[in-house]
């Protein structure tokens, strides 16, 4: 229903018709008794608090994805993977990607249009979702191009990236971005060294999604959330592959 | 001179003003942190709102929530500035989508739930968090004004703009082919010194 069909309904009163509950998860109970435990006219001055990014005394416990447990969940090659997709409409979606040529790949460069100018580094398929990331020297896109030929992305600023040593693939974007039509994407891309040919990011769930790699380039992309905790593992032309490495360590940054 | 038993009545009756603001407001402070920032950063900044309120509880003012929120807002804005590790970001949209109710409120006659997200994704970002201040955190214009650090008349016109085009975003039909083409970029971009910072660019 429109409001051509409710010509009364106020557009303020749509939005608020869908607010989100105010509950504050359990965890911050405990912050309450630490909070009125701390003595009021200390010097340690709250602007100072303020200022620390994240007090690690009330900072809930984070996870990091064992690699046995990575192991034992790797989701194999080129499967579907149902209940992974987070909706029907990630249905085709698949762990690892086929290789984006000829005529889909200037069908989704026309798609992406001015979201992916420049010089294609990356092009890969999943499923019925083609996508894209290239560079006009200024900025890196991602586009990702549905069935029914809807596009979008992200942008990261190619001046704000480090350059990778050899065996090294660095996480440059990893943006989660939500649209009408399919819910939640999470896209993932860096830059890589000469003797990457490989790179597969382990999910906090411990499934395993393998990039492609590029042009000096390694990007994926996943419906739903970005997981705080995702790995990344390097496969290198020698054989070899990295420990992983969390996404948010500054180790596996290109950005800092 | 303050006797021991004045000072243990005095932090007794903090505590309770304490007690009460949490009560009351944990809740909606933490419904717009959440909107702000990720889940992990959103729990500190919950905590860091009230521990300032904790130590500035003589200065709290008859309505609360305002002033709460400007606390918030200033800690995300520190916590940004300090932040020495790239988190996995998400756009403001993304983080709107997954906090909306999924199912409106009861009674109300409005437009799908995709259909009003989509259209609040077609405002700015100053237009949208005008809306959302309003529609969402539930304040007054001058509360609202407060919290963006504006004139109660600036904010006014503002969210008279926004509600006009959200007015206009909504009665558009739902057309896949319009989403594709919405203007860039859809959310506020962060400050790429702390984060390297992707863009949202558009709804997907």
């Amino acid at each position: 229903m429109t409001r051509h069909d409710n010509p009364l309904a106020d557009p303020l009163d749509q939005l608020a018709a869908y607010a989100p509950t105010a509950d504050a998860p359990p965890t911050m109970l405990l912050v309450k008794e630490r909070i009125l435990a701390h003595d009021r006219g200390a010097d340690d001055g709250a602007r100072q608090i303020a200022a620390t990014p994240g007090l690690v005394w009330w900072r809930r416990p984070r996870t990091l994805v064992a690699a046995t447990g990575v192991a034992a969940l790797a989701v194999a090659g080129a499967v579907v993977v149902p209940g992974l997709t987070g909706g029907s409409a990630y249905a085709s979606w698949t762990a690892s990607p086929d290789p984006l040529v000829g005529a889909d790949l200037a069908q989704a460069d026309r798609l992406c249009g001015e979201s992916a100018g420049g010089d294609t580094l990356v092009a890969e398929r999943r499923g019925v979702f083609r996508f894209l990331v290239s560079s006009d020297g200024v900025e890196v896109s991602d586009c990702l191009v549905d069935g029914d030929g809807t596009g979008g992305g992200s942008t990261t600023r190619l001046a704000d990236l480090d350059a990778p040593t050899a065996r090294e693939a660095l996480v440059g974007g990893y943006m989660t971005t939500w649209g009408p039509r399919n819910g939640d994407v999470t896209a993932i891309h860096g830059p890589t060294g000469d003797d990457v040919n490989g790179v597969t990011v382990v999910r906090s769930n411990g499934y395993r999604v393998e990039a492609t790699v590029e042009s000096g380039w390694w990007a994926a992309w996943w419906p739903g959330r970005a997981d705080e905790d995702a790995t990344i593992v390097v496969h290198r032309t020698d054989g070899t592959s990295s420990a992983p490495i969390r996404v948010d360590d500054p180790a596996a940054n290109a950005g800092f | 001179m303050t006797t021991h038993q004045e000072h243990d009545d005095e932090g007794a009756g903090a505590a309770e003003r304490f007690e009460a603001l949490w009560a009351a407001h944990l809740g909606p402070v933490h419904r717009y942190v959440s909107r702000h920032v990720d889940a992990h950063t959103a729990h500190d900044v919950v905590a860091e709102t009230f521990l300032v309120a904790w130590r500035r509880i003589d200065d709290v003012p008859e309505a609360p929530l305002p002033w709460l929120l400007v606390i918030a807002k200033n800690t995300i804005a520190n916590t940004r500035r300090s932040a020495t590790r790239r988190r996995a970001m998400e756009s403001t949209l993304a983080r709107v989508a997954h906090l909306a109710a999924a199912e409106p409120s009861p009674g109300a006659v409005v437009a799908e739930r995709e259909h009003v997200l989509a259209a609040l994704g077609r405002l700015s970002p100053r237009h949208r968090e005008a809306v959302l201040l309003v529609a969402w955190d539930g304040l007054d214009p001058a509360g609202a004004a407060q919290v963006l650090g504006i004139s109660p008349a600036a904010f006014a016109m503002r969210l008279s703009r926004a509600r006009r085009q959200l007015g206009r975003a909504i009665d558009e039909p739902e057309d896949p082919d319009e989403v594709a083409a919405l203007p860039a970029p859809s959310v506020t971009p962060r400050p790429a010194a702390a984060h390297g910072d992707a863009s949202p660019r558009s709804l997907r």
